[in-house]
């Protein structure tokens, strides 16, 4: 599998913590380590879409025009009221 | 160069720029989400599809989280890379003290919520209004 080399910036506390685990054996190498968390997260973002959908299937099906709209209005409602205020 | 409209609007642009699109949600919001309540499993997914951030203060965590193994919803959606768990450090901290201090109130829950939602400009996602308009009758509120 093709791989590219990055930098990331982990906390003091989180790198000490993987260093530990791959010091104990459990990981091969901090790289490693990182690799494993990275596909845990994928695998969390998918699973929680694939939740979602489940949700909405038990409580009637896809969302509806309607409510989207209503959703759509409600998630950017904050925002568009704090232009508004400073407006004012 | 840059007169007062040239200023007010650049203080536009900043105050849009703060103001982060997505919902706080409280205690009740949360536990809705875990007992499938649509309206919220509405926002969640539009959220997701849209981009939009969910805000999640800790203290509302706190309280809806009893029986993590079973509140599979609520675990995942404070993992999620799109979620912004809000914890109540020292500012946050000085900031509820001092809401609680003119409100005259004493829910540090709710009053971390009401700071959470003036910090992105979101509107809040809440069971009880009364509770948090009593707190701050201005912020955007959507009952669930």
């Amino acid at each position: 599998m093709a791989t590219t080399k990055v930098t990331i910036t982990l906390e003091d506390r989180q790198l000490e913590s993987v260093r530990r685990v791959v010091a104990s054996g459990k990981a091969s190498s901090v790289s490693g380590f990182v690799k494993h968390a990275v596909e845990i997260a994928l695998s969390d973002v998918a699973g929680w879409q694939a939740m979602l959908d489940d949700a909405l299937r038990q409580t009637g099906g896809a969302l509806t025009k309607k409510e989207t709209a209503w959703a759509d209005r409600v998630l950017g409602a904050g925002a568009a009221k704090s232009a508004r205020r400073k407006r004012a | 160069m840059g007169g007062p409209g040239a200023r007010r609007g650049r203080r536009e642009e900043r105050a849009t720029e703060a103001s982060v699109k997505g919902v706080t949600l409280d205690a009740g919001a949360l536990i809705a989400l875990d007992r499938n309540d649509r309206r919220v499993i509405a926002l969640v997914a539009r959220a997701v599809l849209t981009g939009a951030r969910i805000t999640v203060p800790a203290c509302a965590l706190a309280q809806a989280l009893r029986r993590p193994a079973q509140q599979a919803r609520l675990a995942r959606l404070a993992r999620q890379p799109s979620t912004d768990l809000m914890v109540l450090d020292g500012p946050a901290a000085t900031s509820v003290g001092l809401l609680l201090a003119a409100s005259r109130t004493a829910d540090i829950a709710d009053a971390h919520v009401v700071v959470c939602a003036r910090r992105t400009g979101q509107a809040i996602v809440t069971s009880d209004a009364t509770d948090i308009r009593r707190l701050d009758g201005t912020v955007e509120i959507v009952e669930v």
